[in-house]
């Protein structure tokens, strides 16, 4: 049994779950942010692409 | 008097003007060569261009980032336990690197800052506001993988120890300029006033960096960037080396793609805005969420 383990583990638990996370955060935003976009502009644009 | 064939050998006025209009000449290339590099850098900065060249440069960035960590956590698990800290010592290979990532994003932040002050760049604006909720990550880990090493090491989970106190104000610093981002709906104007508390906040930036010498504080001095070179063994220096290089690649490799969403959620507040003063409906069917900035 390794001394302190319970530390060790749940040092790195912590970090994996909050770099995860802001791996998760990114790519949402990228999403919601690139389905946004694209929602407005083909909606709105003409047939050469212009709003 | 000249008598024949005898011309006056000038090597006075009229070489040093020659040499002269050389050096005016050699002046003239290297004023169009700084323009040429102003160009292309102003070139980079525009957020079309930023957004092309991130879309090459990601593939590229998250490969790197995955082979840096699983390189380091190899070296993490297989070098030696520290012969006083035992097997806790695998805590410094996650904790030292998000310390180090902190400052230098906070220090990225402060230059993005500088910029968007002096030349009300766009792109510093967007660099600036996507750094500092990865900025306050990186902190919060440093902070919480410290206190679980701390509490087998020193008995407690927090001390108020100077080096400590001032990860904190670091990661309060960071929350702050997060809230002030939001707090101001106009985007430029909420620019103008984060980076000015950005650049009032980065005097902690050294007191980080030198509280373990100005204070005689609990937690230990420097070990790896010291004059006399580092005090760490080859075998547990280098794993931490490439964990650090693992971390500044995530922290590069996301603040590119949050940047590349900032700039398109400007985008999605331009067109809002436009097809409003436009009259258009169905900008109703947005959610205030997606409108705002």
């Amino acid at each position: 049994m390794v001394q302190h383990g319970g530390f060790i583990v749940a040092a790195f638990l912590v970090t994996g779950t909050v770099l995860a996370g802001m791996i998760a955060a990114v790519l949402i935003d990228y999403r919601v942010q690139h389905r946004t976009l694209r929602h407005l502009l083909l909606d709105h644009s003409d047939s050469r692409g212009r709003i | 008097m000249l008598i024949g064939s005898q011309t006056p050998q000038w090597h006075g006025p009229s070489s040093r003007a020659a040499v002269g209009s050389e050096r005016i000449r050699r002046l003239q290339v290297g004023f169009e060569e700084i323009g040429n590099l102003k160009l292309s850098f102003t070139a980079y900065c525009n957020p079309g261009n930023f957004l092309r060249i991130a879309a090459k440069l990601l593939p590229w960035l998250w490969g790197s980032t995955a082979f840096a960590f699983a390189l380091g956590l190899f070296g993490t698990f297989a070098a030696p336990p520290d012969y006083q800290q035992g097997e806790t010592v695998r805590i410094m290979y996650i904790h030292v690197p998000a310390a180090w990532t902190a400052m230098l994003a906070y220090t990225f932040m402060a230059v993005s800052a500088l910029g968007s002050l002096v030349w009300r760049h766009p792109l510093a604006d967007a660099t600036q506001k996507a750094a500092a909720p990865l900025g306050a990550a990186f902190t919060f880990i440093c902070l919480v993988t410290g206190s679980f090493w701390g509490r087998p090491m020193w008995g407690a989970y927090w001390v108020w120890d100077a080096r400590l106190t001032s990860v904190l104000v670091l990661f309060l610093i960071y929350l702050g300029l997060i809230a002030l981002w939001q707090t101001i709906e106009d985007p430029s104007r909420a620019a103008r006033a984060v980076s000015i508390m950005t650049l009032v906040g980065f005097i902690n930036i050294p007191i980080v960096k030198f509280s373990v010498d100005w204070w005689n504080t609990l937690h230990q001095p420097a070990s790896v960037f010291r004059m006399e070179g580092s005090a760490i063994a080859g075998s547990m220096l280098w794993p931490l080396i490439i964990m650090a290089l693992a971390y500044t690649l995530l922290f590069v490799t996301l603040h590119v793609m949050a940047v590349r969403n900032e700039i398109m959620r400007r985008r999605v507040r331009r067109l809002a805005i436009t097809l409003a003063a436009a009259g258009e409906p169905a900008i109703a069917r947005m959610s205030s969420a997606e409108v705002a900035s």
